[in-house]
């Protein structure tokens, strides 16, 4: 057990060269070559992060994949207007590319246009109609919304997820600022979570014309607005949604926000895309197990099998990773099921306190196995949003009592040894009295006489 | 003249600020609760900050709202946000149109309305937002809090599904086995054990004599046998007793095997001895016959 944990982690060490698990070959397509000087602040930021950046308009015709092996790691979308896809790709080569492995970041803009509409739409993600800009006349930009009050100014402390795996709160020096359209999710699917949604006063509405009045309804409003969402598919590929190619410009980076009748800060996107792209680029939050040990209370090894009712401690180690290096993971979520059809039992595994040489989590619970024997699975199925998907399964037996496992002595069997023992020392007693005893000879002779 | 010019300045300054910071001006907002035959259920005279509270509606009924924009610019955004007061929060937002007279005016009909409505009876703040980017200023009006009903057959909220953790599962085991009492047993192990007084009883009855007992002692082949026979009768018992609280089979069948061989040939001698002896006894009595 030893070796194989030592084995892994050098397999981590040889890993931990890079800074994203999934690797650095990141394909970028653009509408126009011209647009690269938008984003000169993205790029420096990425390949500070030793990513290998290849810029792409949608003209240049590319493949994702050769011989069956992806040809890039990672794939951004910053070609709103792509009528369709340079030659060489498409939807299902996109698909295949995150079936792959591979991650995808999407930006959208109010010009969205329809092959990366139908591509979001694959995952749930549904962009509001062409040329709908999310408008917020309470939350604009006074700089950047002036015209059209469509920059919006949204506040991550009530308006974005909680997750820290994903963006962290605490990291973000002010507000982000959102140029663009907006989507809604399905509530149904768990893989997709939302990450920075509207103010409750913002509307999705057609920001060509605004001289006429919005005298419907909005499709959507308010937090029903998904601005910037996440998903992570089954495989771990992942992929995020932006309404806004802007949110990740040069001139929203440096910007300074100020909304109406508030004072100037300081935007948080450059920050809030850095800790978006870690996290889609399989920089963070990326869990392993490590180790799963099984064995009965007071062994060290695992059994060829369990009995029913065996007393057993069963330990998992995870490790997470992030800043290019393995540390221990910590939570105090970590389930263990043991699966037979159903969940026989659940129990929350506790974990063993961490100190300075601790390189995994090391998670862990002892507990009594049913009394319903037949072919377990031991499963820690650890899925949270923003984290890896852990589903490690451990195949077990669980026996029945064989014939002389059950209680030997039962005081209500009394009777019956009683019986049995008495009948032993009747045995021996009969057959002394028979061997060696006799009746008087001279008493029988005179009865007889 | 000083004086003067920096007065004029600032009055120039002051009507310049006011032309930029123009604010939205809404007057007349009236708002109606009307039953589905057209009877109104309450009417309200709406006037800026003042709320309503407690309000009602039936999930049939017809909210009637209508205001006056006196702005030269017509609003973008003239809206009210319905946001449910419950855990949820969940959000509708319901658009008037207005005319270029600056009329506004919505019927929002419950029944028809935003799905939103229909989960069930629901208390709701209201706010009405009026803005557009010709002015800077929003107006934001919060006009209180409606009850809606909901309808006779609600439906249900499609819940957001994300990965928790997962209510923790206690297995149930089987209860032991019932037992009955063990003063009922140990009354039955007496039981068991009463033929013995019986056989003693009768046994003393007969006055048995170990004649034959004594008389072996002298004779050291018989008595060799008597013991070893004895003595792998034991034996044999021993073996069933250890088979029953420790011993496997096969060991059992090992030791049974070597004892019984044992038991059988010294049997036989100890068998002949007792035929000897009662061929000798009826021998003996024939003889005192005659």
């Amino acid at each position: 057990m030893r070796a194989s944990i030592l084995l892994s982690t050098l397999a981590m060490a040889l890993v931990a060269q890079a800074t994203s698990l999934t690797g650095l070959r990141t394909l970028v397509l653009l509408d126009t070559l011209d647009d690269v000087l938008i984003y000169t602040e993205l790029w420096s930021d990425l390949e500070g992060r030793h990513f290998n950046l290849t810029l792409n308009d949608v003209s240049t015709p590319v493949s994702l994949t050769k011989y069956d092996r992806r040809l890039y790691d990672h794939l951004i979308f910053l070609a709103p207007n792509m009528k369709e896809y340079p030659k060489g790709m498409n939807a299902k080569e996109v698909i295949g590319f995150m079936a792959e492995g591979g991650n995808v970041i999407l930006a959208g803009s109010s010009e969205l246009a329809n092959p990366l509409r139908e591509l979001s739409r694959e995952f749930d993600v549904e962009f509001d109609n062409r040329y709908t800009s999310v408008l917020d006349h309470f939350n604009y930009d006074k700089e950047l919304g002036q015209a059209k009050h469509d920059t919006i100014v949204v506040d991550p402390s009530s308006h974005m997820s909680k997750i820290d795996a994903i963006v962290p709160q605490d990291k973000l020096p002010g507000p982000i600022l959102f140029r663009g359209i907006g989507h809604s999710v399905n509530p149904k699917n768990s893989l997709l979570t939302p990450i920075l949604w509207a103010p409750q006063e913002a509307y999705s509405w057609e920001s060509v014309n605004l001289d006429e009045s919005a005298d419907q309804d909005p499709l959507i409003a308010g937090k029903d607005i998904s601005l910037v969402s996440v998903m992570q598919a089954r495989n771990n590929a992942r992929i995020a949604f932006l309404g806004s190619t802007d949110m990740l410009s040069d001139a929203f980076f440096s910007a300074s926000p100020k909304k109406q009748g508030d004072k100037e800060t300081v935007s948080g996107n450059r920050k809030f895309i850095e800790e978006l792209t870690k996290w889609t680029f399989q920089e963070k939050s990326a869990l392993d197990v490590v180790a799963v040990q099984h064995h009965k209370v007071g062994e060290e090894e695992a059994p060829a099998h369990y009995r029913i009712k065996d007393n057993m401690t069963y330990t998992i180690s995870l490790a997470e990773y992030h800043e290019g290096e393995w540390h221990p993971f910590s939570a105090d979520d970590v389930q263990l099921e043991l699966i037979m059809l159903d969940p026989y039992v659940r129990k929350t595994l506790e974990q063993l306190e961490l100190n300075d040489q601790s390189t995994v989590g090391t998670f862990t619970t002892t507990l009594q196995l049913p009394d319903q024997y037949g072919v377990f699975k031991f499963m820690v199925n650890y899925k949270r949003p923003g984290l890896t998907y852990i589903e490690s399964v451990t195949t077990v037996g669980i026996h029945p009592f064989r014939h002389d496992q059950y209680p030997r002595f039962i005081s209500q069997a009394k009777p019956y040894y009683t019986s049995a023992a008495s009948m032993g020392v009747g045995l021996l007693v009969f057959s002394f009295v028979y061997l060696w005893g006799g009746l008087d000879s001279t008493v029988k002779t005179t009865k007889k006489a | 003249m000083a004086k003067f010019k920096s007065l004029l300045l600032v009055t120039l300054l002051a009507s310049l600020s006011t032309a930029i910071a123009e604010s939205w001006k809404v007057q007349d907002i009236n708002l109606i609760i009307a039953a589905p035959g057209g009877n109104k259920k309450a009417e309200h005279k709406l006037e800026y900050p003042n709320a309503v509270q407690d309000l009602t509606a039936d999930s049939t009924d017809v909210f009637k709202f209508s205001f006056k924009i006196d702005n030269k610019e017509k609003p973008h955004q003239a809206m009210v946000v319905f946001q449910s007061q419950d855990e949820f929060q969940d959000e509708i937002m319901v658009a008037a149109s207005v005319k270029s007279s600056g009329k506004g005016r919505f019927d929002l009909n419950f029944n028809k309305a935003d799905a939103k409505f229909k989960y069930g009876t629901r208390k709701y703040a209201m706010t009405f937002l009026v803005g557009g980017p010709k002015i800077e200023e929003p107006y934001k009006y919060t006009l209180g809090n409606i009850e809606v009903k909901g309808p006779s057959n609600p439906t249900t909220r499609p819940a957001r599904l994300h990965y928790q953790a997962q209510p923790e599962i206690h297995h149930q085991f089987r209860p032991d086995q019932k037992l009955i009492n063990t003063a009922i047993s140990g009354l039955f192990t007496f039981l068991v054990l009463t033929p013995f007084a019986v056989l003693f009883f009768f046994w003393s009855k007969l006055d048995i004599k170990f004649e034959p007992f004594q008389a072996i002692t002298s004779k050291p082949f018989d008595l060799i046998n008597a013991i070893v026979f004895f003595g792998s009768i034991a034996g044999i018992e021993f073996v069933f007793y250890s088979y029953w609280t420790h011993v496997t089979l096969f060991p059992v069948l090992q030791a049974l095997g070597g004892l019984s061989v044992v038991a059988f040939i010294s049997g036989r001698y100890v068998l002949s001895a007792v035929q000897t002896r009662r061929l000798q006894r009826t021998a003996g009595s024939a003889k005192k016959e005659l």
